[in-house]
Protein backbone atom coordinates (compact mmCIF):
# COMPACT_ATOMS: atom_id res chain seq x y z
CA UNK A 1 0.00 0.00 0.00
CA UNK A 2 1.45 3.37 -0.99
CA UNK A 3 2.01 6.16 1.50
CA UNK A 4 -0.77 8.20 -0.02
CA UNK A 5 -3.21 5.33 0.35
CA UNK A 6 -2.14 4.82 3.94
CA UNK A 7 -2.73 8.49 4.61
CA UNK A 8 -6.17 8.39 3.01
CA UNK A 9 -7.07 5.30 5.05
CA UNK A 10 -5.96 7.01 8.23
CA UNK A 11 -8.00 10.11 7.43
CA UNK A 12 -11.05 7.97 6.67
CA UNK A 13 -10.63 5.98 9.86
CA UNK A 14 -10.27 9.13 11.95
CA UNK A 15 -13.39 10.56 10.36
CA UNK A 16 -15.32 7.36 11.06
CA UNK A 17 -14.28 7.43 14.70
CA UNK A 18 -15.12 11.09 15.14
CA UNK A 19 -18.50 10.68 13.46
CA UNK A 20 -19.35 7.71 15.64
CA UNK A 21 -18.55 9.53 18.88
CA UNK A 22 -21.51 11.81 19.35
CA UNK A 23 -22.00 14.01 22.44
CA UNK A 24 -24.04 12.66 25.34
CA UNK A 25 -27.73 13.35 25.86
CA UNK A 26 -27.32 16.36 28.18
CA UNK A 27 -24.93 18.04 25.77
CA UNK A 28 -27.25 17.43 22.85
CA UNK A 29 -30.13 19.01 24.80
CA UNK A 30 -27.93 21.98 25.73
CA UNK A 31 -26.92 22.44 22.10
CA UNK A 32 -30.55 22.28 21.00
CA UNK A 33 -31.46 24.96 23.56
CA UNK A 34 -28.56 27.11 22.43
CA UNK A 35 -29.71 26.81 18.81
CA UNK A 36 -33.29 27.76 19.66
CA UNK A 37 -32.08 30.73 21.70
CA UNK A 38 -29.87 31.83 18.84
CA UNK A 39 -32.74 31.60 16.36
CA UNK A 40 -35.33 33.29 18.56
CA UNK A 41 -32.97 35.57 20.43
CA UNK A 42 -32.60 38.10 17.62
CA UNK A 43 -35.67 40.06 18.68
CA UNK A 44 -34.74 39.95 22.37
CA UNK A 45 -31.19 41.03 21.67
CA UNK A 46 -32.47 43.94 19.53
CA UNK A 47 -34.80 45.05 22.33
CA UNK A 48 -31.98 44.88 24.85
CA UNK A 49 -29.77 46.93 22.54
CA UNK A 50 -32.62 49.40 22.07
CA UNK A 51 -32.85 50.01 25.81
CA UNK A 52 -29.09 50.13 26.09
CA UNK A 53 -28.97 52.77 23.37
CA UNK A 54 -31.70 54.75 25.09
CA UNK A 55 -29.90 54.57 28.43
CA UNK A 56 -26.62 55.55 26.84
CA UNK A 57 -28.19 58.55 25.11
CA UNK A 58 -29.85 59.71 28.35
CA UNK A 59 -26.59 59.41 30.27
CA UNK A 60 -24.73 61.29 27.58
CA UNK A 61 -27.32 64.09 27.66
CA UNK A 62 -27.04 64.35 31.44
CA UNK A 63 -23.26 64.52 31.29
CA UNK A 64 -23.38 67.23 28.61
CA UNK A 65 -25.95 69.24 30.58
CA UNK A 66 -23.83 69.09 33.73
CA UNK A 67 -20.65 70.05 31.91
CA UNK A 68 -22.13 72.90 29.84
CA UNK A 69 -19.95 76.04 30.21
CA UNK A 70 -21.55 78.26 32.86
CA UNK A 71 -21.99 81.99 31.96
CA UNK A 72 -19.41 84.13 33.76
CA UNK A 73 -20.70 86.15 36.70
CA UNK A 74 -21.07 89.88 35.86
CA UNK A 75 -20.60 90.92 39.49
CA UNK A 76 -16.91 91.60 40.13
CA UNK A 77 -15.36 90.12 43.21
CA UNK A 78 -14.05 93.20 44.92
CA UNK A 79 -13.10 92.92 48.57
CA UNK A 80 -16.09 93.97 50.71
CA UNK A 81 -13.96 96.49 52.57
CA UNK A 82 -13.58 98.42 49.29
CA UNK A 83 -17.19 98.14 48.27
CA UNK A 84 -18.99 98.91 51.52
CA UNK A 85 -17.33 102.23 52.35
CA UNK A 86 -15.43 100.69 55.21
CA UNK A 87 -12.26 102.54 56.18
CA UNK A 88 -8.97 101.19 54.88
CA UNK A 89 -5.81 101.35 56.93
CA UNK A 90 -2.75 102.48 54.97
CA UNK A 91 0.63 102.12 56.60
CA UNK A 92 3.33 104.47 55.42
CA UNK A 93 6.70 102.82 55.80
CA UNK A 94 8.65 106.06 55.46
CA UNK A 95 7.05 107.82 58.40
CA UNK A 96 5.71 104.85 60.37
CA UNK A 97 2.26 106.43 60.42
CA UNK A 98 -1.11 104.89 59.86
CA UNK A 99 -3.68 106.68 57.71
CA UNK A 100 -7.33 105.87 57.31
CA UNK A 101 -9.02 106.27 53.96
CA UNK A 102 -12.80 106.47 54.12
CA UNK A 103 -13.40 106.82 50.43
CA UNK A 104 -13.81 103.54 48.60
CA UNK A 105 -11.58 103.17 45.60
CA UNK A 106 -14.01 101.35 43.40
CA UNK A 107 -17.50 100.02 43.86
CA UNK A 108 -19.41 97.32 42.08
CA UNK A 109 -21.46 99.98 40.29
CA UNK A 110 -18.62 101.79 38.56
CA UNK A 111 -16.55 98.75 37.60
CA UNK A 112 -16.88 97.61 33.98
CA UNK A 113 -19.07 94.55 34.17
CA UNK A 114 -17.22 92.44 31.64
CA UNK A 115 -13.72 93.33 32.76
CA UNK A 116 -11.64 90.43 33.94
CA UNK A 117 -11.26 90.19 37.69
CA UNK A 118 -7.48 90.27 37.46
CA UNK A 119 -7.58 93.69 35.75
CA UNK A 120 -9.98 95.00 38.36
CA UNK A 121 -7.73 93.94 41.20
CA UNK A 122 -4.74 95.48 39.42
CA UNK A 123 -6.51 98.79 38.95
CA UNK A 124 -7.53 98.81 42.62
CA UNK A 125 -3.90 98.25 43.61
CA UNK A 126 -2.76 101.11 41.37
CA UNK A 127 -5.32 103.46 42.93
CA UNK A 128 -4.15 102.48 46.39
CA UNK A 129 -0.55 103.27 45.45
CA UNK A 130 -1.53 106.65 43.98
CA UNK A 131 -3.42 107.54 47.15
CA UNK A 132 -0.51 106.40 49.24
CA UNK A 133 1.79 108.77 47.28
CA UNK A 134 -0.71 111.57 47.69
CA UNK A 135 -0.80 111.14 51.47
CA UNK A 136 2.95 110.87 51.63
CA UNK A 137 3.18 114.15 49.63
CA UNK A 138 0.71 115.73 52.01
CA UNK A 139 2.83 114.73 54.93
CA UNK A 140 5.91 116.12 53.20
CA UNK A 141 4.23 119.48 52.55
CA UNK A 142 2.94 119.63 56.14
CA UNK A 143 6.45 118.94 57.41
CA UNK A 144 7.88 121.53 54.97
CA UNK A 145 5.44 124.17 56.14
CA UNK A 146 6.32 123.39 59.76
CA UNK A 147 9.99 123.76 58.93
CA UNK A 148 9.27 127.04 57.16
CA UNK A 149 7.34 128.29 60.17
CA UNK A 150 10.20 127.42 62.45
CA UNK A 151 12.74 128.95 60.04
CA UNK A 152 14.89 125.80 60.01
CA UNK A 153 15.40 125.77 56.28
CA UNK A 154 16.50 129.34 55.99
CA UNK A 155 19.07 128.82 58.66
CA UNK B 1 -30.88 28.53 9.02
CA UNK B 2 -32.37 26.23 11.68
CA UNK B 3 -31.56 23.08 9.72
CA UNK B 4 -28.06 24.33 8.95
CA UNK B 5 -27.35 24.99 12.63
CA UNK B 6 -28.79 21.61 13.59
CA UNK B 7 -26.47 19.95 11.09
CA UNK B 8 -23.30 21.61 12.37
CA UNK B 9 -23.88 22.05 16.10
CA UNK B 10 -22.55 18.69 17.28
CA UNK B 11 -19.40 18.82 15.18
CA UNK B 12 -18.90 22.42 16.23
CA UNK B 13 -19.20 21.44 19.87
CA UNK B 14 -16.68 18.62 19.45
CA UNK B 15 -14.25 20.96 17.68
CA UNK B 16 -14.58 23.49 20.48
CA UNK B 17 -14.04 20.72 23.02
CA UNK B 18 -10.85 19.59 21.30
CA UNK B 19 -9.56 23.15 21.43
CA UNK B 20 -10.88 24.40 24.77
CA UNK B 21 -11.09 21.14 26.75
CA UNK B 22 -13.94 22.48 28.90
CA UNK B 23 -17.60 21.61 28.41
CA UNK B 24 -18.96 25.04 29.42
CA UNK B 25 -16.42 26.97 27.35
CA UNK B 26 -17.15 24.82 24.32
CA UNK B 27 -20.90 25.26 24.72
CA UNK B 28 -20.50 29.03 25.09
CA UNK B 29 -18.35 29.22 21.98
CA UNK B 30 -20.88 27.29 19.89
CA UNK B 31 -23.81 29.32 21.21
CA UNK B 32 -22.03 32.62 20.50
CA UNK B 33 -21.13 31.46 17.00
CA UNK B 34 -24.74 30.47 16.28
CA UNK B 35 -26.07 33.74 17.67
CA UNK B 36 -23.65 35.86 15.65
CA UNK B 37 -24.37 33.93 12.47
CA UNK B 38 -28.14 34.39 12.90
CA UNK B 39 -27.85 38.05 13.79
CA UNK B 40 -25.31 39.15 11.23
CA UNK B 41 -25.28 36.74 8.33
CA UNK B 42 -28.72 35.17 7.97
CA UNK B 43 -29.31 37.30 4.87
CA UNK B 44 -26.26 35.80 3.13
CA UNK B 45 -26.49 32.92 0.67
CA UNK B 46 -26.80 29.45 2.24
CA UNK B 47 -23.59 28.34 0.58
CA UNK B 48 -21.63 30.93 2.55
CA UNK B 49 -22.90 29.83 5.94
CA UNK B 50 -20.47 26.94 6.64
CA UNK B 51 -17.34 29.06 6.12
CA UNK B 52 -18.85 32.01 7.99
CA UNK B 53 -20.02 29.88 10.90
CA UNK B 54 -16.67 28.17 11.28
CA UNK B 55 -14.83 31.45 11.00
CA UNK B 56 -16.89 32.90 13.85
CA UNK B 57 -16.42 29.74 15.88
CA UNK B 58 -12.66 29.61 15.31
CA UNK B 59 -12.32 33.28 16.23
CA UNK B 60 -14.26 32.63 19.40
CA UNK B 61 -12.08 29.64 20.22
CA UNK B 62 -8.93 31.69 19.67
CA UNK B 63 -10.28 34.45 21.93
CA UNK B 64 -10.95 31.92 24.66
CA UNK B 65 -7.45 30.51 24.23
CA UNK B 66 -5.91 33.97 24.61
CA UNK B 67 -8.05 34.74 27.63
CA UNK B 68 -7.02 31.46 29.26
CA UNK B 69 -3.36 32.17 28.56
CA UNK B 70 -3.62 35.59 30.20
CA UNK B 71 -5.56 34.18 33.13
CA UNK B 72 -2.88 31.54 33.63
CA UNK B 73 -0.19 34.23 33.47
CA UNK B 74 -1.87 36.75 35.76
CA UNK B 75 -3.58 34.36 38.15
CA UNK B 76 -1.51 31.18 38.31
CA UNK B 77 -3.30 30.10 41.49
CA UNK B 78 -6.47 29.65 39.41
CA UNK B 79 -5.58 26.19 38.29
CA UNK B 80 -7.88 25.33 35.41
CA UNK B 81 -7.75 21.64 34.68
CA UNK B 82 -6.70 21.04 31.10
CA UNK B 83 -7.50 17.44 30.62
CA UNK B 84 -10.90 17.16 32.24
CA UNK B 85 -14.05 17.34 30.26
CA UNK B 86 -13.00 15.26 27.30
CA UNK B 87 -14.09 11.72 27.77
CA UNK B 88 -15.00 9.07 25.32
CA UNK B 89 -18.71 9.57 25.08
CA UNK B 90 -20.95 6.93 26.56
CA UNK B 91 -23.65 7.74 24.08
CA UNK B 92 -22.03 6.23 21.00
CA UNK B 93 -24.93 4.46 19.44
CA UNK B 94 -22.84 2.30 17.13
CA UNK B 95 -20.81 0.96 20.03
CA UNK B 96 -23.78 -0.83 21.55
CA UNK B 97 -24.06 -3.05 18.52
CA UNK B 98 -20.38 -3.99 18.51
CA UNK B 99 -18.96 -7.09 20.17
CA UNK B 100 -17.19 -6.52 23.47
CA UNK B 101 -13.62 -6.91 22.13
CA UNK B 102 -14.20 -4.60 19.21
CA UNK B 103 -15.83 -2.03 21.47
CA UNK B 104 -12.82 -1.99 23.77
CA UNK B 105 -10.53 -1.61 20.77
CA UNK B 106 -12.61 1.29 19.45
CA UNK B 107 -12.63 3.04 22.83
CA UNK B 108 -8.86 2.76 23.01
CA UNK B 109 -8.45 4.07 19.48
CA UNK B 110 -10.81 6.95 20.21
CA UNK B 111 -8.94 7.88 23.39
CA UNK B 112 -5.64 7.93 21.50
CA UNK B 113 -7.16 9.94 18.68
CA UNK B 114 -8.61 12.50 21.10
CA UNK B 115 -5.31 12.82 22.86
CA UNK B 116 -3.44 13.21 19.56
CA UNK B 117 -5.88 15.84 18.28
CA UNK B 118 -5.82 17.77 21.55
CA UNK B 119 -2.05 17.87 21.54
CA UNK B 120 -1.89 19.40 18.07
CA UNK B 121 -1.15 23.13 17.94
CA UNK B 122 -4.43 25.05 17.63
CA UNK B 123 -4.01 26.08 14.00
CA UNK B 124 -3.06 22.59 12.87
CA UNK B 125 -5.99 21.17 14.81
CA UNK B 126 -8.37 23.67 13.19
CA UNK B 127 -7.03 22.98 9.71
CA UNK B 128 -7.29 19.22 10.10
CA UNK B 129 -10.80 19.17 11.59
CA UNK B 130 -12.24 21.70 9.15
CA UNK B 131 -10.71 20.10 6.10
CA UNK B 132 -10.88 16.38 6.84
CA UNK B 133 -13.76 16.10 9.28
CA UNK B 134 -16.10 18.95 8.45
CA UNK B 135 -15.26 18.47 4.77
CA UNK B 136 -14.65 22.10 3.79
CA UNK B 137 -12.47 22.56 0.73
CA UNK B 138 -9.11 24.31 1.03
CA UNK B 139 -10.59 27.66 -0.02
CA UNK B 140 -13.37 27.59 2.59
CA UNK B 141 -10.97 26.30 5.23
CA UNK B 142 -8.73 29.26 4.50
CA UNK B 143 -11.73 31.59 4.81
CA UNK B 144 -12.78 29.99 8.10
CA UNK B 145 -9.27 30.25 9.49
CA UNK B 146 -8.69 33.76 8.08
CA UNK B 147 -5.43 32.76 6.43
CA UNK B 148 -4.11 31.90 2.96
CA UNK B 149 -4.71 28.59 1.19
CA UNK B 150 -0.96 27.96 1.35
CA UNK B 151 -1.01 28.26 5.13
CA UNK B 152 -3.89 25.79 5.31
CA UNK B 153 -1.90 23.26 3.26
CA UNK B 154 1.14 23.75 5.49
CA UNK B 155 -0.90 23.30 8.68
CA UNK B 156 -2.56 20.22 7.19
CA UNK B 157 0.65 18.48 6.19
CA UNK B 158 2.19 19.14 9.61
CA UNK B 159 -0.93 17.91 11.39
CA UNK B 160 -0.99 14.74 9.28
CA UNK B 161 2.68 14.07 10.00
CA UNK B 162 2.09 14.37 13.76
CA UNK B 163 -1.05 12.23 13.69
CA UNK B 164 0.66 9.52 11.61
CA UNK B 165 3.46 9.39 14.13
CA UNK B 166 1.19 9.31 17.18
CA UNK B 167 -1.38 6.91 15.81
CA UNK B 168 1.04 4.51 14.15
CA UNK B 169 0.14 1.84 16.69
CA UNK B 170 -3.55 1.93 15.88
CA UNK B 171 -3.19 2.27 12.10
CA UNK B 172 0.13 0.70 11.11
Amino acid sequence: MSNENKEQNMIAEIKRLLDADIPDHDTRVALQKARIQALTGTEKRWQRNHWLEFGFAATLLAVVAINLPQPKSTVPTVPPSLVDNKPIAIVSTNTNTVQQVNKPIRTSSNLPSAAPIANQVESIDMDLLENLDLYQDNEFYEWLSEQDAQGVIDA
Amino acid sequence: MASFLASVEQKAYRMAMFALKQHDDALDAVQDAMLQLVQNYSARADSEWPALFHRILQNRIQDSHRRKRWTRLLMPWRDEPDDTGITVSDAVIDKKQLPQVERVHQDRAMARLQSALQNLPLRQQQAYLLRHWEGLDVKDTAKAMACSEGSVKTHLSRALAVLKKQLAEDWP
